[in-house]
């Protein structure tokens, strides 16, 4: 499943990214690799974009860039 | 409610803008002249001016083409006013007129 | 003499560890070409000068983003001795990323570990010894915002540059390594001082950078270096770029594991509790709208107060030019005294605004090194999105003028730190749309005179409408001119809460203000100069001058008779003698109006009758019965000199090159109600938008009766209805801002085509749209709220049409590309890929 998939308060392991280009450079930089954990902090007010947890800090990402990371729900 | 947050509005925009200001003089004769503006050059004429005495407005006028208003010296205390409305109002006291 | 670069990611205290070695003595430049801020420092630390470079804060050291290439264009470039990487201790993990990175450069780094009284807070327990030993480099402890740590760092810079001893660092990346091996046999470098290693790595990793440079010694290293990458990833079925990303997060992992103990690992901080409130679904906006309005109320509110102090000093400086230039002979007066005069009122009227700005730039540095521009990015990006913009174009447009009146130029500066080209481009051309603070009295004068019993409303609406504007020409923009433009992904950290640094905040006001005076303050006043000529010459035609001449000399003339008996008459009785007294009885009056206290008045007072005790006789006259008819009379002539000046002035005015450009537009420009004396307003007004209520308020000066007010004068003589004043309002909040604006969109876009185009989009949107409301309202006889409320429900219906409307645009891939080069055929050939 697609990392918007999962719900606030649950965490999530990376098992693939299929993004290309900039967001996947972009992604790697912030530490989404392959076997990290994430945790689906909130959505925004509005419902876009999500936060999430990773490596003990807090990032922002749209859900059409979340949809890219394929994850596996813990 | 509505009217409150419309007069902030209002309020804080056009406190904006330009600084008032005012000074006056005694003439000497019995009769002060007070003379107002603002910074930005725009002229004072045709603003409300005032003079209060204990709370009761003597004489009430408005600033002259000049920006300038002349009155004669009340008796006792008594405040000059510069009302140029929605906060720019200045006031002189009377015992601060000098001559 | 040594030079130091300061690495380190986004939100790593890398500004206060600046601050703290370099104090003030910062300098900002531009790194050549490219509107990104060079910041640099200069110092000296025992007998050891140090020049520190400030480079711009970044995850990573690859060269995707503008920021990444020019750091890295600087250490190729300058070859700085020592770099400082500058690391947050609370996150150690993903800061580790780039050091690795740093580390594999070849040129000696120290490693600050900044914020450790955040760390120590959160229960994290660093080993520093430890990491000093695995990375083989010296690890100093900092709290930046404590200045803790600093003579440590000193002392460590001052030993490595003594000896500057290098450790090579090699991270182990496994299957990769004959790779890089076999690339570093390839490549010929003409400088040895970069580690041959490191070149290896960029060039796997396809560093255009790198690229571009090897490849004039090695030119075919791109064909080199991609038939390398193939092979591995042909080999192992893994993609090079993920797998030097995830060696490096598993050495940091490792590091981690081995240094830092978590005591307090599940509780929940400072910043989660705040969190839960300010990005509660429910509370969020209402908590934004507050935090603005806020910011507002206290910036003017308290700006205006402090301006009623500030301003006795722009006055007094007013005076003084008064004092140097050549005296006024009655009625005629000097040009260049004009002149003086009108470039002193225009630099007053922009310098008046200095408490106002420094306070609203004060309060928004507080926001941003709080840490709740990030939230505010996230709350609104989906909002903006719709629209073509970036959650992080929410500073430029607040400091544009949210609510309440702002400044554009701050506002376009701002925007240098949006990644998304496209959002970037479409964020300078929509700020100027939002409220420009010096349209305000413009908007004041209209409203007294028009729109009295409704002048809060209207003001709400002028408010607030500038908002929806300036969304609707984003999107406009984004959807055509724009469209083919680089989009970046939304990934953006949210950093925790912190304190802010006094120092902090008051460094970046005040260089924002300084920015405002350097760059408005010195265009407007350049703009204002042709602005005097335009409405100064061709002057008086010779019938109309002595006209003036006759009617002065007549008063004059007026005047002298009424003195013959008196028995001062001797020392007025001529023209240049009474010119003379006039000129001293205005003086003493401006210089009166600047003092409040008695004993000022007193100086004053005295200063004037050491200058000419009889003439000071003539405005003191107290009992003399001579001298106080001299006195009545002498107000009297001054009163109607004044009004002939009036004359005079609006006459020029009429006859100007302005008035004449003012004219030739009236045909186009009556359809919207406009006429030349409007358009010459307008004209005027382009330098400054303060002008625009001076000039406008003086063609109505002349024609009022006395006692009238401003706006009384407007509404009753001019001929205009509401309806006018609507249309004028309305082409006001369309155009843009003053020249000072423009010259800074040029500035931010590096083209003059965009500098053009915001000139001229705005005016012909704005002369459209007045056009458009005047006939409306004309032909149905709107009033003139009725026409602004139609005018307010089309922009508000408009923007929500567009923002409701589904979008198929897939934001990071860039504008509306064919349906075979889509995300959903990447996606495809990727898992092609994979099955192979």
């Amino acid at each position: 499943m697609g990392l918007d998939d999962i719900q606030s308060g649950y965490i999530a392991k990376i098992v693939k990214i299929n993004a290309t280009g900039k967001l996947l450079h972009k992604l790697l930089d912030m530490g989404f690799v392959n076997g990290t954990h994430i945790e689906v902090i909130r959505e925004a007010p509005l419902y876009d974009p999500m936060e999430l947890k990773i490596h003990n800090y807090y990032i922002s990402l749209r859900k059409s860039e979340a949809k890219l990371i394929e994850v596996a729900q813990l | 409610m509505k009217k409150i947050i419309l007069g902030a509005f209002l309020a804080i925009n056009t406190l904006f803008g330009h600084t008032a200001i005012m000074s006056c003089f005694d003439n000497g004769d019995d009769t002060i002249t007070c003379e107002g503006g603002f910074s930005d050059g725009s002229s004072a004429s045709g603003v409300v001016f005032k003079v209060e005495q204990n709370g009761k407005t003597l004489i009430e006028g408005k600033m002259s083409e000049d920006s300038e208003f002349t009155f004669k010296k009340p008796q006792g205390d008594y405040r000059a006013l510069f009302d140029a409305g929605e906060g720019h109002t200045i006031i002189i006291k009377g015992s601060e007129i000098t001559q | 003499m040594i030079k130091i670069a300061l690495a380190g990611q986004p939100n790593c205290g890398k500004s206060t560890i600046f601050n703290m070695l370099s104090g003030i003595y910062q300098h900002i430049a531009n790194y050549p070409g490219v509107t990104v801020d060079k910041k640099s420092g200069r110092f000296s630390y025992k007998a050891l000068d140090i020049e520190m470079v400030d480079l711009p804060g970044t995850y990573s050291f690859s060269s995707y983003s503008l920021e990444e290439r020019v750091a890295k264009e600087f250490i190729l470039n300058e070859r700085p001795d020592i770099i400082i990487n500058v690391v947050d201790a609370s996150n150690l993990k993903r800061n580790l990323y780039l050091t690795f990175q740093l580390l594999e450069i070849g040129i000696p780094v120290i490693v600050v570990l900044n914020m450790m009284d955040v760390a120590k807070r959160r229960g994290i327990d660093i080993n520093t010894q430890e990491i000093q030993k695995m990375l083989k480099c010296p690890v100093i402890e900092t709290s930046g915002a404590k200045a803790e740590g600093k003579n440590e760092l000193l002392e460590t810079i001052y030993a490595l540059s003594n000896e500057l001893k290098y450790h090579e660092f090699k991270l182990n990346y496994d299957i990769l390594e004959p790779y890089i091996e076999h690339l570093q046999k390839k490549i010929t470098v003409q400088n040895e001082n970069l580690s041959q290693r490191w070149l290896s790595i960029k060039t796997l990793e396809e560093d255009e950078t790198i690229l571009s440079r090897l490849s004039f010694l090695t030119p075919n290293i791109k064909e080199i270096a991609q038939q390398s990458k193939e092979a591995f990833e042909n080999t192992y079925n893994k993609d090079t770029t993920s797998f030097f990303a995830s060696t490096r997060y598993e050495s940091a992992d490792i590091i981690c594991h081995k240094c830092v103990k978590e005591n307090k690992k599940n509780s929940l901080t400072v910043t989660d509790i705040a969190d839960k409130y300010i990005l509660n679904r429910w509370l969020a906006l209402p908590i934004l709208f507050l935090i603005i309005f806020a910011i507002y109320q206290l910036s003017i509110v308290l700006g205006y107060k402090i301006t009623d102090y500030t301003w006795p000093i722009l006055a007094a400086f007013k005076n003084l030019v008064i004092d140097i230039l050549p005296q006024a002979n009655f009625t005629e007066v000097p040009l260049i005294t004009d002149f003086g005069v009108w470039m002193v009122n225009s630099a007053n009227a922009l310098l008046n605004y200095i408490p106002i700005f420094l306070i609203l730039f004060a309060l928004i540095a507080i926001l941003e090194d709080v840490g709740y521009m990030p939230r505010m990015a996230f709350i609104l990006d989906r909002v903006f999105k719709k629209f073509g913009l970036h959650g992080q174009s929410t500073l430029p447009l607040v400091l544009g003028g949210a609510f309440v009146g702002g400044c554009a130029v701050p506002g376009i500066m701002s925007t240098k730190g949006i990644p998304d080209d496209r959002a970037r481009l479409a964020t300078i051309l929509s700020v100027p749309y939002m409220n420009c603070l010096a349209k305000v009295p413009f908007y004041t004068l209209l409203l007294g005179a028009f729109f009295s019993a409704n002048m809060a409303l209207m003001m709400f609406f002028i408010s607030t409408v500038t908002i929806f504007i300036a969304l609707i020409v984003a999107k406009l923009l984004t959807s055509s001119v724009l469209k083919n433009r680089e989009t970046a992904p939304f990934v953006m950290e949210l950093p925790p809460y912190h304190l802010p640094t006094f120092k902090g905040v008051v460094i970046r006001a005040f260089e924002r203000v300084w920015l405002y005076i350097k760059k408005v303050v010195t265009i407007v006043l350049a703009v204002a100069v042709i602005l005097f000529a335009l409405l100064q010459f061709p002057g008086l035609s010779s019938e109309k001058q002595q006209y003036f001449e006759q009617e002065s000399n007549a008063i004059l003339q007026d005047f002298d008779k009424k003195m013959k008996d008196n028995s001062y008459y001797s020392l007025i009785d001529s023209k240049e003698k009474v010119a003379s007294l006039l000129n001293y009885y205005d003086e003493y009056r401006s210089k009166r109006m600047l003092t409040s206290s008695k004993e000022g008045a007193q100086k004053v007072d005295d200063a004037f009758i050491a200058r000419n005790q009889e003439f000071f006789l003539f405005i003191k006259p107290k009992t003399n019965k001579d001298a106080r008819i001299i006195n009545k009379e002498l107000r009297s002539l001054s009163s109607q000199r004044n009004k002939i000046l009036r004359e005079i002035k609006n006459e020029k005015i009429e006859n100007s090159l302005l008035g004449m450009m003012g004219r030739s537009m009236e045909p186009l420009t009556l359809y919207a109600g406009f006429d030349w004396k409007i358009n010459v307003a307008f004209l005027s007004s382009f330098a400054a938008r303060e002008s625009a209520v001076a000039t406008l308020g003086s063609i109505y000066e002349n024609n009022k009766a006395d006692n009238q007010r401003a706006e009384e004068a407007m509404a009753l003589n001019s001929g205009y209805t509401p309806l006018h004043a609507v249309a004028m309002i309305i082409f006001m909040v369309l155009t843009p801002p003053c020249i000072a604006t423009m010259i800074v969109v040029k500035i931010q876009t590096n083209s003059y085509k965009w500098m053009l185009f915001a000139i001229f989009f705005p005016i012909t949107l704005g002369i459209v749209a007045a056009i458009s409301i005047f006939q409306l309202g004309t032909t149905h006889a709107l009033s003139g709220i009725e026409a602004m409320t139609l005018f307010y429900a089309a922009v508000v219906l408009l923007t929500l049409i567009v923002g409701l409307f589904p979008s198929k645009r897939i934001n990071w891939t860039g504008g509306i590309e064919p349906k075979t080069n889509g995300l959903y055929s990447k996606y495809i050939q990727s898992q092609k890929k994979e099955k192979r």
